[in-house]
């Protein structure tokens, strides 16, 4: 009986002993207040030098009255964004009826010159919205009368009229109104006739030819242009632009002679790309607001 | 400097721009004129063949003209249909002397009746009659049956119309070790065109 007690107590004291060793083996927490909690939203480096004198510093305003701070080392003129946290940033300095311009295209007959063979001519008018929005609509006359050196007919479009409506945007429309690079859309519309003529065939093997006239067609064409283009002031109101377009057929008439070579507005139904050269005379609408920079 | 910007940049659009619109004639890439294609085939593979000793020719053409001579290896060809008529024969003589196809007996004969309709393509490709088939008719010697796949016959190249020839294949073979040689699908030139069977008019 004293031999078990005795094995007992030995049991007891090895397992107060691993019991022991794990608590002694857990981490060891503390605690420890932070600290930096107590000085939250205080700078703790900071001297009662430090504060910015203003009167102390090379400065100046400009003509809108901002402070502009001077390195009195560099002599580099800084605005003090800090000094007018109220400032007005306009977001469009031009008026609403900023301008109206009318412009002539003068691209076909100077592409006449240079071997085209369709369109006449074309004017526009456009009213500029704040130097930004810019609605437009052209109206332009169409003719074509080609033979084609190398093939057998004569295609003839009388003088035809047509219209385009749209809208440009500048992209520029903060900076000097003298210029201007935007981006625009159209959509046209052209009714005319069309006529294919003189046709010549001949058969070398059958020894026949034939020459035919095709029945005078009518075709409805709607379609619309995407366009980048710049203007450049040259002198007093009056400025220079070219147009880059892109362009694509909405809707056209069924035709059962073939389809039309030429159309009046759209141009030849060759290639996607067209162009405008057009020079414009802008008549001012408003005079610029100077919008304060500061609010009082 | 800033005011010499905007010229040149202008200048370079200007440029840019009658660079596009030069590129826009892409020139014609169909035919000039409505010409039916016709095409030959062997009717008992239905595959296309080609003819070295056939002599073809438009009825009443001038001075007997032939589209095809004899010694001219064709498996399809344009034939031109009159301006001035509704309809349009070409006869096809057979110079194979060795099979016995050579009497003009043996001549197979198409016939087109159509309508014809001016029609203006393009700025590159002009102006033209199309032609739509209304009726055919042929002589059944040599020839098995002809078909026209589109009636309507304009400027783009196409076939429309395919002829096929009575065709004996041989038994075995010429090379046994591989046997497809002997196959006369596709575009090759044919050991034998036209044996065996004769036409029936």
């Amino acid at each position: 009986m004293k031999g078990g007690c005795s094995l007992l107590g030995v049991l007891l004291a090895i397992m107060m002993a691993c019991v022991c060793q794990d608590v002694a083996s857990q981490r060891r927490v503390n605690p420890v207040k932070s600290a930096s909690q107590g000085l939250q939203g205080k700078n703790e480096n900071k001297n009662p030098a430090d504060s910015i004198d203003y009167s102390k510093l090379a400065h100046m305003h400009d003509e809108r009255g901002n402070v502009i701070l001077v390195d009195t080392i560099t002599g580099q003129e800084v605005p003090d964004t800090t000094a007018t946290p109220q400032s007005k940033i306009p977001k469009m300095q031009q008026p609403l009826f900023y301008a109206a311009a009318v412009s002539v295209d003068v691209w076909d007959p100077v592409m006449r010159l240079f071997g085209q063979h369709y369109g006449l001519v074309e004017f526009s008018g456009e009213l500029n919205l704040h130097n930004r929005y810019i609605p437009v609509v052209e109206v332009g006359l169409g003719q074509s009368s080609y033979t084609p050196g190398d093939n057998n007919y004569t295609y003839k479009v009388p003088v035809t009229p047509y219209v385009r409506v749209g809208c440009n945007y500048n992209f520029i429309y903060n900076s000097n109104p003298d210029y201007m690079a935007f981006a625009g859309l159209r959509f046209g519309w052209s009714h005319f006739n069309y006529e294919v003529n003189d046709v010549r065939l001949s058969s070398d093997y059958w020894g026949e030819s034939a020459t035919f006239n095709l029945p005078r067609q009518t075709s409805n064409v709607t379609y619309m242009q995407v366009l980048f283009g710049i203007r450049v002031k040259v002198f007093g109101p009056v400025s220079m632009g070219w147009c880059i377009r892109y362009k694509a057929k909405l809707h056209e008439s069924e035709a059962a002679y073939g389809r039309p070579w030429y159309i009046p507005g759209y141009g030849s139904r060759n290639g996607a790309v067209t162009g405008s050269f057009a020079i414009t005379y802008t008549l001012p609408l408003k005079k610029k607001e100077i919008e304060p920079a500061i609010a009082e | 400097m800033r005011s010499l910007l905007w010229p040149v940049m202008a200048m370079v659009t200007a440029f840019v721009g009658m660079g596009f619109c030069g590129c826009n004639t892409q020139g014609c890439t169909d035919n000039r004129s409505a010409l039916p294609l016709m095409g030959f085939y062997s009717n008992a593979t239905g595959a296309r063949m080609m003819l070295d000793s056939l002599d073809l020719g438009g009825v009443d053409a001038p001075c007997d003209t032939l589209l095809v001579h004899s010694g001219q290896s064709v498996n399809s060809l344009y034939i031109p249909f009159r301006y001035d008529r509704d309809e349009t024969a070409f006869y096809f003589h057979y110079d194979y002397p060795s099979q016995g196809l050579d009497d003009p007996a043996l001549n197979d004969t198409i016939t087109f009746r159509y309508t014809t309709e001016p029609y203006f393509a393009s700025e590159e490709c002009g102006a033209f009659y199309i032609y739509t088939i209304r009726s055919f008719d042929y002589t059944t010697h040599i020839i098995e049956k002809v078909e026209v796949v589109d009636s309507v016959i304009n400027n783009i190249d196409m076939e429309r119309i395919k002829v096929y020839f009575r065709v004996v294949e041989p038994d075995e073979p010429e090379n046994p070790d591989n046997p497809d040689e002997g196959d006369d699908a596709g575009d090759g030139p044919v050991e034998e065109p036209m044996t065996g069977r004769r036409g029936v008019s």
